[in-house]
Parts: C-alpha cells; structure tokens; sequence
C-alpha cells in the first residue's frame, strides 16, 4: 500500500525524501556498468509483477514483492525500487511525487532487511533453506513496509491513528500470500536460474 | 499541454505539488485550485476524464477519508482530499502530457543523477515487452485450463510465471549488456530529438510559479 499524495505532513515528506538519498546514494555505489541491465530489468520485472493480483478468498490482493527484489537485488533494490514507484506514480498516478520518498523509503528499507536474513539461506540452495527464504523475504519486506507506513500515519496526528491500524492489519493478508509465492518463486530460480539467486 | 517544453512542466510540477502538500489549512488549498484546474482544463480539453485512473489513485484516500470520517476529523478528511487531488491533477496535467521517455530526458537536464536515470532509461525501455512476456505466458496458462481460485495451485502457477519472468530477465540483460559493450556505451545514451525552451514556456513557468509563490505569502 502507497501513501498518497497530501496525507503526510512537509517534515515526514523532507525526511523521507533525505533518507532515500542516502539509500540511493548506497545502492547506486553498488550499481557499475555489468551490472545496470540486471538491475534495470528486474526493476521493470518487478513493476509488471506487481500488477499481479492474486485471488484470496471473495477478493484478491496485489503482491508488494519488496522482499523479493532485496532478496536478489541487495541495497540495489533502492534505485530498482525508486524506479519502479516513479514509473507506478507517472503512469497511474499510484503514490505520488512528493511522497515517493517516503514510498521508496517504506518498500526499500523492507528490502534490504530480508536482504540481510535471506542471503545465508539462499546460499545453502536446500529444498526448506529456500522456503524459508521465501516466508522471510515476505514477513520482513511486508511487515518492514506495512510498520513504517502506520508509524509515518501514526506520527501525523492522533486522529490518524484508526487509519494506521487498518492499514497495518491490511498487510497480514499480503504477507501470508507473499510468503508461499515467494517460496515457489525461490524453489523455481534454484531450478532454472541459480545465478540470480547468488546475488 | 503536450507542446510546453517537460523541464518547465517538471519545474513548475514540483514547486506547486510541494506548496500543496506543504499547505496546513483548508483556506489556502482552495485558493490553489483555479490555477489547477486551469491547467486541467488545458490538459482534458476535447478529451475523456479519465475517472478510473483517479478511483484507483485515490483508493488509499479512500481509506483515510473514511476512517477520519467515521473516528477522526472531518477537518482533516477534507484537507487531505483536497490536497491529494489537487496534486494528482497537476499531475495528470503536468507531467502525465510528455511520454515517460522525455520526463526522464527532462530530469537528466535537472540535474537527476545520470546513474539513477541509466536505470531508469533501460527499465523503460524494457518495459513493454517484459509486459508482453508475461501476459503471453499468462494467456498460454489459461489456455491449458488454468483457473485462479484461492489454492495452493494458483499461487505456484503465479509464482513460476513470475520467476519465469525473472530469469528471461536475467537471460535478456546479459544480452543487453554485450549489446552495450559492443556499441561503445559509455555512460549516456544518446537522443536524437532535444528540447527547445520557447517565449511560451518561460511565461508558463512564470505564471504557475508566479501563481504558486502569491498564495504561499499570503
């Protein structure tokens, strides 16, 4: 879920935007000429991913993948991700501009947290080592995200505060989803591609 | 709309949306909105409103204006509505009336890092036909009988569709890459159509600005 545009007050926007830099400025060290079509590719992967919905029960939910994305991507997600919600935001106006610091902040922070509890994991490439990876990247991208959205909402003003509930319990669902895609995901590139997983 | 030069409408994009979301109180928001929907005017003129793109912009509003509906303020619900469509139809206006490929040109002339935007340039470019891709191999699943229902089958299908899609990348971007070598890429992809400001574009961008920098003093 994006925050969009005129919710959050200017401070919260300033920060998010200065944090990103940094990230940005971190991922982007990370990112040399071999490297920048993979980088790139992925990033539009994602974005067509994320258009996904997948059906839960009477309705259907669409995929946030962030936890994928680091999990491949390491601190790279960040301009991946940048890319992505401001191709998200010119072309359908989802998020916004000048809250797609804050956007790429919430998702991109998530990413490098599973980053860092997927990577042993993916190497060991066992059938229960990569379904773990799988529940990981989702539970640490999804609960990363949906944590700092209600924390950016709940910091904005005590009436925000039923907004930032509903919007952390709307995670769950995605998160549970996420996490069996993610292990089929992971259990597929062992198979087929075993390089993107070496990260 | 569509023959302002990008680098006036991005410019005068960011000063407006900024002095929108940085704006507290619901008075001087609406003193915001004949500029907006001006510019609107100029964009959807002998066009259809595209009311579905803001249903779906607008859903997490949604959320907001019905949770400080019924438990917060109506202050703050009607604050928020107004400055989030303002933005977004200074958006639609502003920067959705130049293709993807020459905001991105634009931004490289404002400064963006040429490193963020490589990513951006090649991501685009690539867009499409990873789309096609992965609807084609969606297409050739619900013809073999695929169904989605909430089962552990349709989340697989999913998931391998998508992992497919991540190793055709990861295949294609090797390819990309000695294409890039081959051709003597060094840092910058070069344009063939580049911008030039007219008498127009400089009075645009002093109006909007001029516009924007009068109701934030007020």
């Amino acid at each position: 879920m994006h925050i969009s545009e005129g919710v959050l007050p200017g401070y919260q926007l300033l920060i998010g935007w200065g944090l990103t830099g940094i990230g940005l400025f971190i991922g982007l060290r990370k990112v040399n000429q071999g490297n920048l079509p993979l980088v790139a590719l992925l990033s539009s992967a994602f974005f067509v991913a994320s258009l996904v919905h997948l059906p839960i029960g009477i309705t259907s939910v669409h995929l946030l993948l962030n936890g994928l994305v680091g999990s491949l991507l390491g601190w790279a997600a960040f301009p991946a991700l940048f890319v992505a919600l401001l191709f998200q935001a010119l072309l359908f106006q989802f998020g916004g501009i000048t809250v797609l610091g804050v956007n790429t902040f919430n998702m991109a922070t998530g990413a490098v947290v599973a980053y860092y509890l997927t990577r042993p994991l993916l190497r060991k490439k066992t059938k229960w080592s990569l379904i773990a990876a799988g529940v990981l990247a989702a539970v640490a991208g999804v609960f990363t995200a949906a944590t700092l959205l209600s924390v950016e909402l709940f910091l904005t003003g005590s009436s925000f505060r039923s907004t930032a509930e509903l919007a952390f319990l709307a995670h769950i669902p995605v998160a549970a989803v996420e996490a069996v895609f993610n292990s089929f995901v992971f259990l597929y590139l062992a198979k087929n591609s075993p390089k993107l997983l070496e990260g | 709309m569509r023959g302002i030069d990008p680098r006036f409408k991005i410019v005068s994009f960011l000063f407006l949306a900024w002095s929108i979301a940085l704006t507290e109180s619901i008075g001087k928001v609406l003193l915001y909105l004949p500029l907006v929907l001006a510019t609107s005017f100029l964009f959807f003129r002998g066009r259809r409103f595209p009311f579905k793109v803001f249903l779906f912009a607008d859903s997490f509003i949604l959320l907001v204006l019905l949770t400080q509906l019924f438990l917060g303020s109506k202050e703050v619900a009607l604050l928020v509505f107004l400055r989030s469509n303002e933005i977004l139809l200074l958006s639609v206006s502003l920067l959705s009336s130049s293709s993807l490929f020459e905001v991105l040109h634009a931004l490289h002339h404002l400064k963006v890092p040429n490193s963020l935007l490589q990513v951006a340039f090649l991501s685009y470019r690539y867009l499409n036909e990873l789309s096609r891709k992965f609807e084609l191999t969606l297409k050739s699943a619900k013809c073999r009988g695929f169904t989605p229902t909430t089962s552990k089958i349709t989340y697989k299908t999913y998931a391998h569709l998508v992992a497919n899609l991540l190793a055709y990348s990861s295949f294609k971007s090797e390819k990309v890459y000695k294409a890039m070598l081959c051709r003597g890429f060094n840092g910058y992809f070069p344009v063939f159509r580049h911008f030039k400001a007219t008498t127009f574009d400089y009075l645009f961008l002093v109006i909007t600005v001029g516009y924007g920098v009068l109701v934030w003093s007020l």
